[in-house]
């Protein structure tokens, strides 16, 4: 009782954490909206094909949402993880002042189940701003009715629910991996090196995907599919920071000025760190390539002599619904790396002001940034590339070329996805700026 | 003469509100080390950085060889303070990733100089400051008097005119406090360049050749030799540091051929 008072105390008086709390809150409304509107077309979908023989489209809509569930879930714990560990200072304060550490860890998991809440709300506002917009959009030959996108009160408060419990949950997490003590906030343990074992695994899973595609044609086959599908997506996960770690101490053996020196062994010292501004991004490209060859298949469907009436506008619908998975896992990536991004300059405030108090010129400090976050983002969009590439492999690859709509979507998707990444760290350099402007030097009068 | 400061004054907010950090401060810095000494908020760190061209003050003048630092733009001082400057501070000066020779080598790196030639310059100073067999641990790795003596070597490492510490042992114990001023003067009168301390402690400010103390924005006093201080209350055993002549560890060896 004591903490949550303690908490509602601090509550009202963090107006030097606002960028901080202002990013998380962002982060879990972007996540929540998201979600509310991929649920709601799933609803819609399901409601306007009960009955008939459109179920081809309540399975396209169901892939879509895993799809999509993936990145909210990656968001929602980056949100969580930032509402938690920027607040080192304060939570240190506390136990200085006498507070034990499970009173500062309900502090901070009430902290971030709170920012989660005001996150979720402003969500289902952004989720009924986005209504008028995404029922304009035709399906199976006509928009939708908004009555159709809504969802029920039951779901909203599920949603909502669950956006808090996953920000409590993850914070309660981050908080078992760091010990709070009086005089500052420590890591429990240093960055492990990512072990060899996680390419195995990831070699495993990618083989038992080419045999499961021979089952999707029963339900059991289809489940296995999902599940197997499910894993690849992890797979990434698993290949991308070890691949990280071979590509720093590769850049840190030819680092030969200080932007690749920084940039290179960032990577090998946690390169599970340096993943996580990119998942996003490589979920996206991932769900790109997985797309790109929707439209081939939908002409081919359609094309088909027995093709049935309900399907006549699959190609369209295909590409349509290939285009608003991109959209929205591009929007979730992009929120992921601009949290990311300020977060790190955040954290790395105090470094930057040295490395320039003791002469590296800012234009320095902003190359290693760039290199730092390029060198992730080029390895992350080859593995999702790849790893995609396999994942469509059993259908045939040339299917992504066969029709144009496919090769449009996988290149102008990996477009989208770098320029986003890009944009996304020349946003944050100001910061840098401001950073410098203020001159302070750490630990000093 | 080094570097010379004439009426510095340096005024936070305006009208009612102003504050003086500095209120016409004159200070000639020659070789040597120089102690600036005072009581919290006497303006001793705002003239370290007004001095070393890190804020502009709001009148007077700081001279380096000819050059008048309020003058420069704001990139021509982080040139200055890379090409003529080091700097110790209390802590917190070290980049978390790099292991401590590619730490020291950093300035030079800066400077256009080969990894390989910066990283060989660099463990000739960490063996200058006592550190040899040790460059390849992180910052996380060494205790607090090991990480500001990479600190040390780090700001001298481009053989500046001026070395600058600010409170260097405010985040240390006494002992090992002591120790580290000795190797900071030691190896900057070894490195050739002028050392500048900013301190409260008296037991420091003696190992310097001068002190001024400041109160107020202003100095007070200065004292050519050790500054009148009482017996020191009795403390801990000292504690052995490392040799600080102690030659390179044949340990080091294979790190150094392994980054270089």
């Amino acid at each position: 009782m004591i903490a949550v008072r303690l908490w509602w105390l601090l509550l009202r008086r963090q107006s030097e954490q606002r960028l901080v709390i202002m990013l998380a809150v962002i982060a879990f409304a972007v996540a929540t909206g998201s979600l509310l509107i991929v649920l709601g077309g799933l609803g819609a979908f399901t409601a306007r094909n009960a009955g008939t023989t459109g179920g081809l489209y309540v399975l396209l809509a169901q892939i879509a949402t895993i799809i999509l569930i993936i990145p909210v879930i990656t968001l929602g714990g980056s949100a969580a993880r930032l509402a938690i560990s920027r607040r080192d200072d304060r939570l240190a304060a506390l136990r200085l002042a006498g507070a034990t550490s499970g009173q500062v860890g309900i502090i901070a998991i009430a902290d971030a189940a709170a920012q989660a809440l005001a996150g979720a709300i402003i969500g289902i506002g952004l989720y009924l701003a986005a209504l008028p917009g995404v029922a304009m959009i035709n399906f199976q030959g006509r928009p939708f009715r908004w009555s159709e996108l809504l969802v029920s009160p039951g779901l909203l408060a599920v949603t909502v629910g669950g956006v808090v419990l996953l920000a409590t949950a993850s914070a309660a997490l981050t908080l078992a991996r760091i010990a709070i003590s009086p005089l500052g906030v420590a890591r429990r343990t240093s960055p492990k090196s990512v072990s060899a074992i996680r390419v195995v695994i990831a070699i495993v899973v990618l083989v038992a995907w080419v045999p499961v595609t021979k089952l999707l044609g029963s339900s059991a086959g289809l489940i296995a599919g999902m599940i197997v599908f499910g894993l690849c997506f992890a797979v990434l996960n698993l290949i991308g920071p070890f691949v990280l770690g071979l590509i720093g101490r590769l850049g840190v053996r030819r680092a030969n000025s200080v932007p690749k020196l920084l940039a290179a062994r960032r990577l090998t010292d946690d390169p599970r760190a340096a993943w996580r501004p990119v998942a996003g991004v490589t979920l996206a490209t991932f769900i790109t390539g997985v797309l790109s060859i929707g439209p081939a298949i939908a002409s081919q469907t359609s094309q088909s002599p027995s093709a049935d009436p309900t399907v006549a506008h699959l190609p369209a619908d295909m590409m349509t619904g290939s285009l608003l998975t991109l959209v929205i896992a591009a929007l979730l990536a992009a929120v992921s790396v601009g949290v990311n991004q300020a977060a790190r300059v955040y954290d790395l405030r105090d470094q930057y002001r040295m490395l320039h108090l003791v002469g590296t010129d800012a234009s320095v400090i902003k190359q290693a940034r760039m290199r730092e976050t390029g060198l992730p983002l080029v390895a992350s969009i080859a593995i999702a590339a790849v790893v995609s590439l396999i994942i469509v492999a059993p259908f045939g690859i040339m299917l992504i070329g066969a029709a144009p709509g496919g090769i449009a979507l996988f290149a102008g998707g990996i477009v989208v996805c770098l320029a986003m990444v890009l944009g996304a760290v020349a946003l944050s350099q100001p910061l840098v700026d401001r950073v410098l402007a203020s001159g302070a030097i750490p630990a000093s009068e | 003469m080094i570097l010379s400061a004439r009426n510095l004054v340096m005024t936070y907010g305006v009208a009612d509100a102003a504050s003086h950090a500095l209120a016409g401060v004159d200070l000639d810095i020659d070789a040597g080390s120089l102690a600036i000494m005072g009581p919290s908020g006497s303006g001793k760190s705002t003239l370290l950085h007004c001095l070393a061209g890190i804020q502009r003050p709001t009148a007077g003048s700081v001279v380096l060889r000819r050059a008048e630092l309020a003058s420069m733009s704001d990139r021509e001082r982080t040139a200055l303070r890379r090409h003529d400057f080091g700097f110790v501070f209390q802590s917190g000066q070290l980049v978390a990733e790099l292991p401590a020779v590619e730490n020291v080598a950093l300035p030079l790196m800066l400077d256009g100089t080969d990894r390989r030639t910066a990283i060989r310059r660099a463990a000739g100073y960490l063996a200058l400051v006592g550190l040899a067999g040790l460059e390849g641990r992180r910052p996380g790795e060494l205790s607090g008097g090991q990480a500001q003596r990479v600190a040390i070597a780090r700001a001298l490492v481009a053989e500046p005119s001026v070395v600058f510490a600010d409170e260097p042992t405010g985040a240390l114990d006494q002992a090992t406090g002591e120790e580290i001023l000795r190797v900071l003067v030691r190896a900057t009168s070894q490195a050739g360049a002028a050392l500048v301390v900013v301190t409260h402690d008296p037991a420091i400010a003696r190992h310097c050749a001068r002190t001024v103390v400041m109160r107020d924005g202003r100095i007070v006093a200065e004292y050519h030799a050790r500054p009148p201080i009482p017996e020191p209350v009795e403390g801990p055993e000292p504690v052995q540091g490392p040799d600080p002549v102690a030659g390179p560890d044949p340990a080091a060896g294979p790190f150094l051929e392994r980054i270089a």
